[in-house]
């Protein structure tokens, strides 16, 4: 029997309607579970034009912005976008549009009532016949965990402040009694009055440090980085500590290799994770000796900081970074610490893109290991800008950058060598640095340019502090006899107003 | 004898900081608003002021910016203290003038060694 083959005919691709078409945002679900999706979860979910006409959205934005579906056709995204937030997004957008990368967006939604929504979500590129024709975004509403959030901060930051001025009250009368100031105190009291100082300096550091944490998690610790010697930072921190290990009869022992490590870092951090680290191991070794190694190892700077103390078992040691982790305390008097210094040295070594562990071994000793990229002055500059664009795009506010440019660079460093224009350039970075006003300001040298980053500066104001940098630099290359010879190009890019992305910045400045 | 003026809303701070300080050897006068400290600044031409910065009604940058633009008043070393160990940074209070920045809670040794760095820099 001839075996009958029925060809079933293939069923026809139905257009998808827009709001099913989600792929884009990286959504690994069919058509159906698509569609329950983007209908039942809470998430705001939009399709529109780059030039913003809303093209469709799912209940959930219809509910929280207060809009009907009549709406729609009237409507376009810079609606519903806050005013503030509108150069933003529009730069998003089109970046998005252009290499089809998603990106993330933060910012304030208006209602159809004018109720303001502070959402956070992601923009990505839908195609069409394979061309980008529209974006998609999935917006979660986090109004409610702002406001918390402030008010967190605030707490802490008041509550904080609040507490120093009575603590100093504190401090400073038990300590004029106990120094005997106002008449005699018998030693017994005076064993007293030392244990009411002790707790009194405890509590301002538990103050410091959850003012430290809560900043720290909040993302307001911005870094001040500079290049700096590491190796010195470490001699410096080790040498503030000598008295405190020769009063312990501990021995200490540092290990560098090379002996100067150039690294770009915010110093005063640095300090803070060393003093905590090497606080913590004096707390815990009674016996034996501290050691602080330092190398370079595969594009890293690492600092090891080991003692023979009593060490962690194996149990808590992944406990070491939460907050308020203590181990091992002990009955009666001695030092108390906050449980928060680890917690704290990570975040901050964070902060740097390193990473940060701890290995111990009970009874033996622990080791407290960092790294720290050692970025080129290139991959240097450009995390810069990008910290710098966050930072002024969380504030509304404008970014300038001042580019100093040595005119035939190539030529001088033929006749003077390259020694000669590496250290011309240094000095130069160095020079600018010390001639700028604000903590926030830096200067970073590339081969042959030095960047200025000028936050919260807008164009014209960055022209100012250009004609007083020109003149300091003229005059140091005039003193150093350098000019004829040496010439400087100068320009301004101004962030979001000339350039409103990391790769036009960088375009501009290569330009 | 150096005369120290401390300008600082809470009396018991000016209460034991005065006492700490005229015990060793300073004579103090104290004012408890900014715009009594400027007064009294004129009036008594200290060797050096302790500034407070959160104060109601003028606060301490004021205070500062207030004393400095005054030829009378602008070179005597100012040393802020402040329980704002966040906002206001040692090199932000330079700027405006002052010599340097003591954060509360700080110890009677800490108080001491800066008042005495900024007087022995004065002269």
């Amino acid at each position: 029997m001839k075996k009958r083959s029925r060809k079933r005919p293939k069923p026809k691709k139905k257009r998808m309607p827009f709001h099913l078409r989600l792929g884009a945002c990286g959504m690994p679900f069919g058509e159906r579970k698509c569609h329950n999706f983007c209908n039942m979860t809470s998430d705001m979910i939009q399709v529109f034009k780059v030039e913003g006409a809303i093209l469709d959205a799912n209940p959930a934005w219809f509910h929280a912005l207060g809009y009907g579906d009549q709406d729609l056709s009237q409507l376009t995204v810079f609606h519903i976008v806050h005013p503030k937030d509108k150069k933003e997004a529009e730069a998003i957008f089109l970046a998005v549009l252009r290499d089809g990368k998603p990106r993330k967006f933060q910012g304030t939604f208006v209602g159809k009532s004018g109720k303001e929504l502070k959402v956070e979500g992601a923009v990505s590129r839908l195609l069409h016949r394979g061309k980008p024709y529209a974006l998609s975004g999935i917006f979660h509403d986090v109004t409610r965990h702002k406001h918390y959030e402030h008010l967190k901060d605030e707490f802490i930051s008041t509550v904080s402040h609040e507490l120093r001025t009575p603590l100093t009250v504190v401090r400073e009368g038990v300590s004029q009694v106990r120094d005997e100031l106002l008449g005699p105190v018998p030693d017994d009291q005076k064993a007293l009055l030392d244990m009411v100082l002790q707790n009194s300096d405890r509590l301002a550091r538990i103050i410091e440090e959850l003012l430290d944490v809560s900043r720290l998690e909040a993302g307001q610790v911005h870094l001040h980085r500079r290049l700096c010697d590491l190796a010195a930072v470490v001699r410096e921190v080790v040498e503030n500590f000598k008295i405190i290990f020769k009063r312990k009869n501990l021995e200490i022992f540092t290990d560098f290799l090379p002996e100067t490590i150039e690294i770009y870092i915010d110093r005063d951090k640095i300090v803070q994770i060393l003093n905590h680290l090497i606080n913590n191991a004096l707390k815990f070794t009674d016996h034996g000796h501290i050691k602080i190694h330092l190398r370079v190892r595969e594009g890293f700077a690492e600092c090891k900081i080991s003692d023979t103390g009593k060490g962690i078992s194996p149990k808590d040691v992944p406990m070491a970074f939460q907050n308020f982790s203590q181990f091992d305390r002990e009955v009666g008097p001695g030092d108390r610490g906050t449980g928060l210094g680890l917690s704290i040295c990570r975040k901050l070594v964070e902060l740097h893109h390193g990473r940060i562990k701890i290995e111990s071994v009970p009874a033996k000793g622990t080791t407290a290991t960092f790294l720290l990229p050692q970025y080129t002055h290139r991959e240097f500059f450009k995390d810069a800008i990008a910290q710098g664009m966050s930072c002024c795009l969380d504030k509304g506010s404008p970014l300038s950058i001042i580019i100093f440019d040595i005119l035939d660079f190539e030529a001088l460093e033929k006749k003077l060598g390259v020694r000669q224009m590496e250290s011309i350039v240094l000095k130069m970075e160095k020079i600018i640095n010390g001639a700028l006003r604000r903590v926030v300001d830096v200067a970073i040298k590339d081969t042959k340019a030095i960047m200025v980053l000028l936050p919260d500066t807008p164009r014209e104001s960055a022209f100012v502090a250009l004609g007083r940098i020109s003149q300091i630099l003229e005059d140091y290359l005039i003193r150093e006899q350098m000019t004829p010879g040496v010439e400087l190009h100068s320009s301004v890019v101004c962030f979001p107003q000339e350039a409103k992305t990391l790769e036009e910045i960088l375009d501009r400045i290569y330009a | 004898m150096k005369k120290i003026l401390i300008i600082d809303d809470e009396p018991q701070i000016l209460m034991v900081v005065g006492t700490r300080l005229k015990i060793n050897g300073y004579a103090v006068v104290t004012a408890l608003t900014g715009e009594q400290g400027i007064e009294k600044a004129i009036k008594e031409l200290p060797d050096m002021i302790l500034l407070d910065h959160v104060m109601p009604g003028m606060d301490g940058g004021e205070v500062l910016d207030c004393l400095k633009k005054n030829p009378v008043t602008k070179p005597i070393p100012v040393l802020m203290f402040t329980a704002n160990v966040k906002e206001v940074k040692v090199g932000d209070v330079q700027r405006r003038g002052a010599e340097d920045c003591l954060y509360k809670p700080y110890s009677s040794e800490q108080l001491l060694s800066k008042v005495k760095e900024v007087l022995d820099k004065k002269s």
